[in-house]
């Protein structure tokens, strides 16, 4: 069987899920442990969680070069009577994926300078372009909207602090 | 005080004019995102968590119980009409349920899922008050070491009865373990995984996991695939009231569903959609019109319907006796027991028999009302399916981060919520389930304690997890478990050569 498209992919998880376990190990002898918790201190479990990750991203690779389908193991085969999604070798829409990431990277980065408002917006209509609507004018008033009611409901209503940002003192 | 005389204080409680408000709130809420795909009950129990933080808890847990029941009446309406899945314990409803509502028979799929619902909801809590005073019994004699053992085999069934591979499973719940390792550990005080970052030493809210996985994984990935966007309502035809042959046939899967639905609950054995399908299989065998299936039958609506109902029952049992959670949605509601300073196990029975005993009243309540909410009124409720996806898509994201960035007012806590999204996008795409995630990243931490706590009982002498009989018996069957699968699938392998 030739390798799917998939299959790449997969091995790439396998290796960061064996990373993981790694780094995890080394991490551990980094914690400091007095000599009384020595038998069962705080580092047991991690270093235990450790081996255990670094094997199942061995085996997951393992099992993904021999192209072996790990998906499907008995139980879920009813599930096959649907479209059950993620299998791997479907094509991705990047330019959703984009929006609406753009749409939470911006949030973060002006979350305290410009507020919750504009951000919350910005966030609301990015996503709304990432699934396909195209009905811009409709979306930037419900996203406006919605922001302002969700600020007003917060901070004046619940007593939940956000950050005011370029509308300090209107709102 | 008997167990009966404990469920009248608790109606007491259910019945007072606040507590009846949290319920109606409950399940109203629960209906509607169980009906809105992309949004579900440990979601929305999550994103709640910052605003009831100054609640009464009583009335916290009757809202977000009636929510969690709300959940799995709403979403067969979505199955039903839209053919997506509202929640993961619905999909298999959507086979025959849709198809039914194609033959105009909509109404009626409606009305014994519905029907279903409140039957097997209702037998569920009845199983519920019956149970779980006896759990506790035996529970109060578990020590350190046989509460590890019982979250061993929770591992165990969890990661190997979610989802569609056992590997997967495992991996995500030993992420979920992994992250919550993250923050000062709380016996010695030290700091771990934290890598000199302050705001790590709390550790990794589960609220944030959980929103990061559900809310924003999920909208990437339903976002890139746009063969999942697109779906057409069909309207409500036929009468709500259903025929007698339609009762005929539904009666007994909905007791078949219960029977099912319980014990997958109960049993630390995970989730609300395996007793669906074995209730769809079990109906499409017992049928006497097997030719009916896969063309709209009603008896694979009624099964899966009551099934997942009584699972929702069902996992309150493990979750109130043992703290022990068997969903994601009962791993953030034992977050939040912990956010309010409460351990759910045998002793809440008689610490706060108060908020116990009421929240089981409400669920009886809560049954009748989402009766009355989901049958008659249905047609009001399937007007949420009328809300475009791009909408609520990007209405739940400003939420999940606004509730995100309310649990510390940090902005840091935003950083996190995207990286979580991003890895479950992968986990979505990848095909791993989700739900081990979550339950491991509470139930690791919970687990680590009980391991510790019983060595150091011992002074680090490890025979006491083979000693105590209840831990021996417990681990010998979490053995069981991980290795009976290889020794069948051997077994099969040894058949066919021979």
């Amino acid at each position: 069987m030739s390798m799917k498209r998939g299959a790449a992919a997969e091995i790439a998880l396998g290796i960061g899920v064996a990373a993981l376990g790694v780094f995890i190990l080394f991490e551990t002898r980094m914690i400091r442990v007095a000599p009384i918790y020595s038998k069962v201190g705080p580092g047991v479990i991690p270093t235990l969680v450790g081996i255990i990750l670094l094997a199942l991203g061995i085996l997951f690779v393992w099992q993904s070069w021999r192209g072996k389908r790990t998906v499907a193991d008995g139980i879920d085969a009813p599930g096959s009577l649907l479209d059950t999604p993620g299998t791997g070798d479907q094509t991705a829409d990047w330019k959703a994926l984009g929006a609406i990431g753009v749409g939470l990277l911006l949030q973060i980065v002006l979350f305290e300078s410009a507020g919750f408002i504009p951000t919350a917006a910005i966030l609301f209509f990015c996503v709304a372009f990432g699934f396909g609507s195209r009905r811009y004018l409709r979306d930037a008033i419900i996203a406006i909207l919605l922001a302002t009611v969700a600020y007003v409901g917060f901070v004046h209503g619940l007593g939940l602090p956000l950050p005011a940002g370029i509308l300090e003192g209107v709102l | 005080m008997g167990t009966l005389g404990a469920l009248m204080d608790g109606f007491a409680t259910a019945f007072t004019m606040a507590n009846l408000g949290w319920c109606v709130l409950g399940v109203t809420l629960g209906t509607a995102i169980g009906i809105l795909p992309g949004i579900g009950p440990a979601l929305t129990i999550a994103l709640l968590l910052p605003l009831t933080a100054h609640l009464d808890p009583t009335g916290a847990f009757i809202m977000f119980a009636g929510l969690y029941y709300g959940a799995m009446y709403g979403s067969s309406t979505t199955s039903i009409l839209l053919n997506t899945p509202g929640e993961t314990g619905s999909i298999i409803t959507a086979v025959e349920g849709h198809l039914m509502a194609r033959q105009g028979r909509g109404a009626a799929a409606l009305a014994t899922a519905a029907i279903g619902s409140f039957v097997a909801g209702t037998i569920g809590t009845v199983l519920l008050t019956v149970l779980a005073p006896l759990v506790v019994k035996v529970a109060l004699k578990f020590g350190p070491a046989d509460y590890f053992a019982l979250m061993v085999v929770a591992f165990t069934t969890v990661s190997g009865l979610l989802g569609s591979s056992r590997l997967r499973g495992i991996i995500s719940l030993m992420l979920g373990v992994a992250v919550g390792l993250v923050g000062t550990d709380t016996l010695t005080g030290q700091a771990r995984f934290t890598l000199g970052i302050p705001n790590l030493l709390d550790g990794i809210d589960i609220t944030l996991v959980a929103v990061g996985l559900f809310a924003v994984g999920e909208a990437f990935y339903v976002a890139s695939r746009p063969d999942l966007r697109s779906a057409e309502i069909i309207p409500i035809k036929g009468s709500l009231l259903m025929t007698r042959e339609e009762w005929a046939r539904s009666w007994k899967p909905w007791l078949r569903g219960s029977a099912l639905g319980f014990p997958f609950g109960a049993l630390p054995a995970g989730g609300t959609e395996i007793p669906t399908f074995l209730s769809y299989f079990l109906e499409k065998k017992l049928t006497k019109r097997p030719e009916e299936f896969g063309k709209g039958a009603i008896e694979g609506v009624a099964g899966p319907e009551a099934a997942n109902n009584a699972a929702v029952a069902g996992v309150l049992v493990p979750l109130l006796t043992l703290g022990l959670p068997t969903s994601a949605t009962a791993a953030i509601l034992l977050a939040a027991f912990q956010q309010y300073g409460l351990q759910p196990g045998p002793l809440l029975f008689t610490s706060n028999s108060t908020l116990v005993w009421g929240l089981i009243a409400s669920l009886y309540l809560g049954n009748f009302m989402l009766l009355v909410l989901n049958l008659p009124l249905v047609g009001l409720w399937v007007r949420l399916l009328a809300i475009p996806a791009p909408l609520l898509y990007a209405g739940i994201l400003v939420f999940a981060t606004l509730g995100v960035y309310s649990l510390n007012q940090s902005v840091f806590d935003l950083v996190l919520l995207f990286l979580v999204g991003a890895v479950g996008y992968l986990m979505r795409r990848f095909d791993f389930p989700v739900a081990p995630c979550i339950i491991g990243m509470i139930l690791g931490p919970l687990a680590e304690e009980q391991f510790r706590r019983a060595l150091m009982i011992t002074q680090g002498n490890p025979s006491v997890f083979v000693l105590s009989p209840i831990s021996a018996t417990l681990l010998a069957i979490a053995v069981l478990i991980i290795v009976a699968p290889w020794l069948l699938k051997l077994r099969q392998r040894r058949l066919a050569s021979s």
